[in-house]
Formats: C-alpha cells, sequence, structure tokens
C-alpha cells in the first residue's frame, strides 16, 4: 500500500489546531522535527494523527508561519535554490522574493511575534528573514522611536548620553 | 490604555543588530543608545567576530580603537586597519611601530618600523590583504597573510652622502619582515627647502596602489605584480600647491582624483588607463559646493580630508571646524559635523 502522506496537527497556545504535512514542518523546523522524532516509537503503524502542542505560539502568528512553511518547503511547490538568497545581490531575485518581500510586510507586533517563532521552532531562513526585516524597519528611525517601538526605557543619565555622544560625534 | 509594544530579549536583539546594513556604521551608534544592554551587545567582543561573519568588510564604530597608546590611522583596506603607534611625545620623533587591527576581533599585530624611514618626516603606508587572486576578503583577514606598502621621501642625515630620495619597502606577514627598499630620484630636491613632500592615502585600483605626493604634479604607481615602481602625471593644472587632493576609486573601478577649486568647486576626475601608454584623465564632474554646502563653510576655505572606498563618500573639512560627508553617488550632504575636538580625526581617518 503506497502510504498516504501524513499529516501532524500543530495546536497553538490558544488551543486551535492546524494540519500541516509531516515531511514539510519537519524540513522546516528542527524543533517540530526534534518532537516527532521523539513521539514515533509511540505512533507506530497507529492510524492516529500527532498532535503537537505549540504552547509559545499564538493561533495568528502559527497560521502565518505554516503560511511561510508551506511557501518554502513544500518540495512540490519550491523551485529555484534554497537557503541563501536573502544576502542576494538586487536583481538576482530568488522567485520567493516578492512572497517574502509581502509577508513580512506586517505591523511591529505581529513581526515580533514571527521573529519568536521562528526562534522558538527554529526555522532559520524564516528567522533570517524576520530579523532582517525588523532591522529594516529600524532603519531612519530616531533613537526615541526606537526606544518606543520595542518599549525600552532610556536608561541613560543625562551625563551618561552627553559622553556617547561626545565619544562618537561622528555618526550624528 | 494600548497594550505595552512587543518586547526584545537580549539575544534576539543581537540577531537584529547584525543585519543592519555594513556600509552604515553610524546606525550600530544610533543602537549602542537606546539603553545599555544595546551598548553592551554592539560592544561586545562576540558582536564584533560575529558582525565579520555577517559582512565582507566593514567598519566598525569603536571610539576607542587604541586607548592605551598614541597614535593615528595610516590606512585601511580589507577589513584591515593599519595604525601608527607612537611611543613619546610626537615632537621628540619616538620611535613607533605600525600596527594592523582587525576591527571585528579586536585583534592586533605589531610590525616594526621600517628601519630605511627612521629618518622620514613625510611618509604613508597601505595594508592588503596577501592572498592575490580569488580571495574575496570576506574572511582573510581572521588569519590571512597581509602585506604592507610603505612609501617615504627623505634620507638618513647621518650618512656619508645624506641625499634624499622616495623610499618603497614592502613587509609581508608570510615572512614577518620587510623587503630591501627600492628608491626613486624623481621628486625634485631642494636644498634649500626641508623637502617634506606628503603622501595623500593609498588607492588600490586592480593590481596596483597609487600614492599621490602633495604639493607636486606626482603619482607614485606601485604594481604589485611586478613589484616596481612608476610615476603618472595628475590631471593637468589640477594640483598646484593650493588645491590638496585625494585618491578615489571609481565605480566603475579606476582610479579617481577629487579637488576644490576656487574654494567652492568640488573637481573629480578619473583615469582611463586601457593601456599604460593612452592613459589620460577624464573630468567626470563638477560639483558646486555653494549648493551642497552653507555659505558658512564655502567662505571658510573648504579642503578634501578623505574618502572611504566601500561607501563612495568622500569627506570635505573647512577651516571652520566642520566636516561634510558628501555621498558621490547622489551628489549629497549626508552629515555634518563639528571636529573641534582632535580625537574626532582619527575616527575619520578610520572610516576612509
Amino acid at each position: 500500500m503506497a502510504s498516504e502522506k501524513k499529516v501532524v496537527f500543530l495546536r497553538s497556545s490558544d488551543g486551535e489546531a492546524f494540519e500541516v504535512s509531516e515531511e514539510v514542518i519537519s524540513a522546516a523546523s528542527v524543533t517540530i522535527k526534534g518532537m516527532i522524532d521523539e513521539e514515533s516509537p509511540s505512533r507506530a503503524d497507529t492510524a492516529a494523527t500527532t498532535t503537537l502542542a505549540i504552547p509559545n505560539v499564538t493561533a495568528a502568528t502559527l497560521s502565518r508561519v505554516l503560511h511561510y512553511v508551506n511557501k518554502h518547503f513544500d518540495a512540490a511547490a519550491v523551485v529555484g535554490r534554497p537557503d541563501d538568497y536573502i544576502f542576494c545581490a538586487p536583481g538576482d531575485e530568488h522567485p520567493l522574493a516578492r512572497f517574502d518581500d509581502d509577508f513580512v510586510d506586517v505591523d511591529n507586533d505581529t513581526l515580533i511575534d514571527l521573529v519568536h517563532a521562528a526562534e522558538y521552532l527554529h526555522i532559520k531562513k524564516l528567522f533570517d528573514l524576520t530579523c532582517k526585516a525588523v532591522a529594516d524597519k529600524l532603519k531612519g528611525r530616531t533613537i526615541d522611536q526606537i526606544r518606543e517601538t520595542f518599549g525600552i526605557v532610556n536608561d541613560y543619565t543625562v551625563e551618561e548620553e552627553v559622553e556617547v555622544y561626545r565619544e562618537n560625534s561622528w555618526a550624528f | 490604555m494600548p497594550p505595552p509594544p512587543r518586547s526584545l530579549p537580549e539575544e534576539l536583539v543581537e540577531e537584529i543588530l547584525l543585519r543592519f546594513p555594513p556600509n552604515d556604521p553610524a546606525r550600530l551608534v544610533h543602537a549602542a543608545l537606546v539603553c545599555k544592554p544595546w551598548r553592551a551587545i554592539v560592544s561586545g567582543a562576540g558582536f564584533r567576530r560575529r558582525v565579520a561573519e555577517f559582512v565582507p568588510i566593514c567598519s566598525l564604530p569603536v571610539s576607542k580603537v587604541h586607548s592605551r597608546w598614541r597614535g593615528h590611522v595610516v590606512d585601511a583596506h580589507h577589513g584591515r586597519i593599519l595604525l601608527q603607534i607612537i611611543y613619546g611625545p610626537a615632537v621628540l620623533r619616538c620611535p613607533s611601530d605600525l600596527v594592523v587591527w582587525d576591527p571585528t576581533r579586536g585583534v592586533q599585530k605589531r610590525v616594526p618600523f621600517p628601519a630605511a624611514a627612521r629618518y622620514m618626516p613625510g611618509w604613508t603606508a597601505a595594508v592588503l590583504c596577501a592572498a592575490g587572486g580569488p580571495c574575496d576578503h570576506l574572511d582573510c583577514r581572521r588569519q590571512g597573510p597581509f602585506l604592507i606598502v610603505f612609501v617615504g621621501y627623505g634620507g638618513d642625515p647621518y650618512a656619508d652622502d645624506p641625499h634624499s630620495e622616495t623610499v618603497l619597502c614592502t613587509y609581508s606577514s608570510s615572512t614577518a619582515s620587510w623587503s630591501k627598499p627600492m628608491s626613486s630620484n624623481l621628486l625634485p630636491h631642494d636644498d634649500d627647502d626641508d623637502d617634506d613632500y606628503m603622501f595623500t592615502h593609498a588607492a588600490h585600483v586592480k593590481n596596483a596602489l597609487y600614492f599621490g605626493v602633495l604639493m607636486t604634479d606626482h603619482i607614485l604607481k606601485f604594481d604589485l605584480e611586478s613589484q616596481e615602481i612608476s610615476w603618472i602625471q595628475t590631471p593637468p593644472a589640477t594640483c598646484s600647491s593650493e588645491w590638496p587632493y585625494v585618491l578615489t576609486t571609481t565605480e566603475g573601478g579606476r582610479l579617481g582624483l577629487a579637488t576644490i577649486h576656487d574654494f567652492s568647486k568640488l573637481l573629480m576626475w578619473s583615469r582611463n588607463d586601457v593601456s599604460q601608454v593612452d592613459a589620460t584623465w577624464a573630468q567626470s564632474t563638477v560639483i558646486e559646493l555653494r549648493t551642497l554646502l552653507p555659505v558658512h563653510a564655502v567662505l571658510a576655505w573648504p579642503r578634501l580630508l578623505g574618502f572611504t572606498v566601500g561607501t563612495g563618500v568622500i569627506f570635505v573639512t573647512s577651516s571652520n571646524d566642520v566636516l561634510f560627508m558628501i555621498d558621490l553617488k547622489t551628489y549629497k550632504v549626508i552629515k555634518e559635523l563639528s571636529i573641534s575636538k582632535g580625537s574626532n580625526i582619527d575616527t575619520i581617518n578610520f572610516l576612509t
């Protein structure tokens, strides 16, 4: 009997379950691959599908992550080179470059959630993409705006701030 | 009340700062000012090491390059920075060493000052990757061999027959020694004068290094392959004694030269070097500084200070101690700052 395409269910922190091909998610996420490998012995030949709890990721974020994963890691859907295109020269476009641009064109909180999810799930490509997107977002922002974006409290005293400015005055 | 924005744990901050564009080091300084933990990340050795894995050649804003010594920055190529370290007051012409510094890892390698140059008031030097051939200079500064090319003008006053000449020698990190000096008598010698010829920063174009001799119309060319010295002329009527210039590299990978005329015109030349014999200078651009800089700067003798290879930025300073950074791709002033403090000049040299 030809084996059917195996699927797993991922349950988000807020309890929603998402179906994904086991092969695709294993290729994408080191973390989930590890979970599946651990489960394997007990699954054996049972027909029951596995549900994995992803306690750190909400449904909204998880559905985005899976959208990305299905685009990038489904061998049937992916054409072109893998991995290192993020740092390619302009014009040297990966077929998914446009998809990636749109994917990270979201508000700050959504993007940061994606960074966290990519880190937790250990999806290197997504982690690179989202970190780069945050770095790009910071471009052109003032120091105050950066603090505001991430809710950071300025812990420099006025004197210390003046000193750092003075040391690095070329940059201002 | 809106919910607080998502916070970023430190390890993620590091990942994001690593992905800042490498050609804009000022942004890392801005990040350092966000809060102390961010500054600790940017200035940490681990971060500097990792930056090197992300960017080909970077200029990091390390303000305290050489806090333990006095010295200045001589040159920067292929991710390495060449410093001169002086052991004592500068006026006494105290002994000094050269130091090749890898800013991303903080590794320093000391190189003795060339013996042939002990009595040379005017000199400069350039540091290059010595791997040659296909090296992309992404990682060569980690362990790869380097080459220093030293050019100076002078003579030994204690020699039997003291005479001044242009001397060039090279240092190879593989053999840890200086080559036998080569000399050239082309520069005119005048007994009445002090002959303090000054050299521009080196420009590295194709397989040659170029050193301009200020106040003359001569540029020394050192062919790295044949190890030969030759001389080329500056563009006609460009470089009289009043108009110091800087050598640049053009976007097309040619030798360029920039100078300021009449206190207000930035002239850019590029050298057409299809063949050595027919090589000529072509004036590529004239920029009216009056349209770029504020009136006070144009009135205060603007002059050129340096040029960055990677980012195509030229530095113009005026005698009222204001420095302008002009992006040669857009011909816009991207930065204006006061340089009343001497320490900043080093930083600028470091960036050039």
